[in-house]
């Protein structure tokens, strides 16, 4: 886990690779179990945690920008976007949720000029139970782009 | 193009519309969808029915005033919620339930930035009833749009004839241009003019749009000196324009969520007429052209907003100060207990306040779950967008810093040729939905754009093409005569690249056989 000053967390939005920060606060509920959480699941995939503080005044002005209006937060990040953004981490999957999505991130993003080996498939219908999709870690996806 | 949130008539009420603090007391019929022989929804009739049995007993006896009595009847709500979810396997099961607690939530209670608008966390009853082969399409799923609505886009310089005074409204320019009249990182131009014509020296002579509203045709630096006539290679205003966002990509309907996604927009379309309106020619008229493209949007909009709902909108928010304490502490100490949910604390409230989230931890994330946030809802729409409405000409910019909306750029046709309209900001978990990119930068959204570096970039011209194979894959063979039931299912694996679809010759793409109208 490492926590990240204003100038840190300025040049971790600008990187490519995505970014999995949490907001902190002392005195914060439920921050640590969401800490715990994120970190177990980053320690599996051999990410790193980043952390921020939300009562240093030079990171709280960068917040706003962020979408960020409650702690914790937990952000994932690439390229200067946000790709979500949630307030609570209710357990270990949730968490690998988050860092798969950062996983993500960091294999498909940026996609480069010019075109890119992305398929949109239709599937067949399926005879076994569904199971729980994934909530937001957008796969590679059918576009428009040239 | 401005739009509130209102919810569309199929969809039941949740707790903002038929406010539980309201003490009407009258009990409300179980609105679980009645979809004969469905799996998912007979397990969760199950479910929901003991959960009724706590709030149907909480509308009847509880005064609207009494904050701490609805905490408790939530509370009780929800610790059976708890022992029925143990068992619960789908993600629609969940939603099912996650709606019913809905109402148990005090108006009181709620974030006052939620309370213009609708708590939605209801899938369309046709698209319920398809969570038990895992939202699989068949034919028919993709409303079908008759090529004369999308001719237009083949022709090749069709962002240049945008680009003519007055076929557009705004552009969007970089904030280096001119750096006192832009909004963070970007800004509004209009083309007064242009210099040079046709070679490669051309330059556009601009209208640039400060913050205050008003216009002038000189650059600005940061601190206000004169920088020049506003002239820009009009390659700039084209990059912008076509300009996907970093990270930009369509469905992936390998996904249940995603299939689930397009079956709900296809549904709202369709109890909007939407879907006979694109299957007919488009006509003449530009305007009533413009309005049926804007319904779509509004629609796209509608389609996740209505379906999804974010767990920061419907959580509970308790006064801080102390002549409260109460009954506050009592309620979060229950709310606490009861192991869903967490408390948060805010970083800028107007006064001490205690929050508490629940939403996420009893439904499932994800579309098909129902809880997003306003972030994944804005990458819904986006993805949404590049499929479906980009081929129609709107075209979605995803990818700003703060992530919670999608910029757009309508491109339409009349009788004067291509026009812009836009950009437009839309956000799919606010309150209003859709506004021009003017008024969210002054409401402190979307300040911050992604540049047009090396990102996706919107094939224009091949877009029809892409609508048309889009649209074919999903509906599958249209021939039965092999006796294949599956074709009928427009089930068969279809793999249907990208690189193919953008290859298309526009010329070919504009003989494209014309869709047959339902």
């Amino acid at each position: 886990m490492t926590r990240l000053s204003a100038i840190d967390l300025q040049e971790r939005l600008r990187s490519k690779d995505a970014s999995i920060i949490c907001v902190t606060r002392r005195r914060a509920p439920s921050v640590s179990d969401v800490v715990r959480r994120l970190e177990s699941a980053c320690a599996r995939v051999g990410m790193d945690l980043f952390t921020i503080d939300g009562d240093d005044s030079e990171t709280a002005a960068l917040l706003p920008d962020l979408g960020v209006v409650a702690v914790p937060t937990v952000l994932v990040v690439s390229a200067g976007a946000v790709l979500e953004r949630v307030c609570a981490v209710r357990d270990a999957v949730d968490a690998r949720r988050l860092v798969a999505l950062a996983a993500v991130g960091r294999s498909t993003l940026p996609m480069g000029a010019g075109r890119r080996p992305s398929t949109t498939q239709v599937p067949t219908p399926r005879t076994t139970p569904p199971t729980p999709s994934g909530p937001s870690a957008d796969g590679p996806g059918g576009a428009t782009g040239g | 193009m401005t739009t509130s949130s209102t919810p569309p008539s199929s969809l039941p009420a949740s707790g903002a519309q038929t406010p539980a603090g309201g003490g009407e007391g009258v009990p409300e019929a179980v609105t679980v969808p009645d979809v004969a022989g469905s799996d998912v929804i007979g397990r969760a009739r199950a479910a929901v029915a003991a959960v009724d049995l706590v709030v149907n007993d909480a509308r009847s006896s509880i005064a609207g005033w009494d904050n701490l009595a609805w905490v408790n009847a939530f509370a009780a709500a929800a610790e059976r919620a708890r022992d029925v979810l143990r068992t619960s396997t789908h993600p629609v099961e969940r939603r099912l339930v996650g709606a019913r607690l809905l109402r148990l939530m005090p108006v009181a209670l709620l974030p006052e930035e939620q309370l213009q608008r609708h708590m939605n966390l209801s899938l369309p009853d046709p698209v319920m009833a398809r969570a038990d082969n895992d939202f699989a399409l068949n034919r028919g799923d993709v409303p079908r749009v008759h090529p004369s609505w999308t001719a237009f886009l083949t022709n090749p310089g069709v962002l240049h004839e945008v680009l003519r005074p007055g076929r557009h409204e705004w552009l969007l320019a970089p904030r280096s241009f001119s750096p006192r009249d832009a909004n963070a990182s970007a800004m509004l131009v209009r083309v007064a003019g242009t210099s040079g014509a046709g070679s490669s020296t051309e330059l556009a002579q601009l209208e640039i749009k400060n913050p205050g509203g008003h216009t002038s045709r000189r650059r600005r630096t940061s601190d206000g000196k004169d920088a020049g006539p506003a002239e820009l290679r009009p390659e700039v205003l084209l990059s912008w324009l076509r300009h996907g966002g970093p990270g930009a990509r369509g469905l992936d309907l390998r996904r249940a969520d995603d299939r689930c996604l397009l079956l709900t927009f296809h549904e709202t379309m369709r109890e909007r007429r939407l879907d006979v309106l694109l299957a007919r020619p488009a006509g003449d008229d530009g305007e009533r052209r413009a309005a049926v493209i804007s319904a779509v949007v509004d629609a796209a909009v509608d389609a996740v907003s209505f379906a999804a709902l974010d767990p920061m909108a419907c959580r509970f928010v308790f006064p801080g100060d102390e002549r409260h304490q109460s009954w506050v502490q009592p309620a979060i100490a229950r709310l606490t207990g009861l192991g869903l949910g967490a408390e948060i604390m805010p970083l800028t409230a107007a006064g001490p306040t205690r929050e508490f989230v629940w939403l996420d931890a009893v439904v499932d994330g994800g579309f098909v779950g129902g809880a997003m946030s306003d972030v994944a809802q804005a990458r819904a729409f986006s993805r949404l967008a590049v499929s479906v409405l980009a081929p129609l000409g709107a075209l979605p910019m995803s990818g700003s810093r703060c992530g919670r909306g999608v910029v757009l750029t309508l491109i339409d046709d009349d009788a004067k040729g291509p026009r812009q309209r836009g950009p437009l900001w839309v956000e799919p978990a606010a309150t209003t939905t859709v506004m021009p990119l003017a008024d969210a930068w002054a409401r402190g959204h979307g300040r911050l754009l992604p540049l047009p570096h090396a990102d996706t970039a919107h094939d224009v011209t091949a877009m029809p093409a892409f609508l048309q194979a889009f649209a074919d894959a999903i509906a599958g063979p249209d021939d039965d005569d092999d006796g294949d039931e599956s074709s009928d299912d427009g089930v068969d694996a279809v793999m249907l690249t990208v690189d193919d679809i953008v290859e298309v010759d526009p010329a070919t793409a504009a003989t494209l056989p014309p869709t047959e109208t339902p």
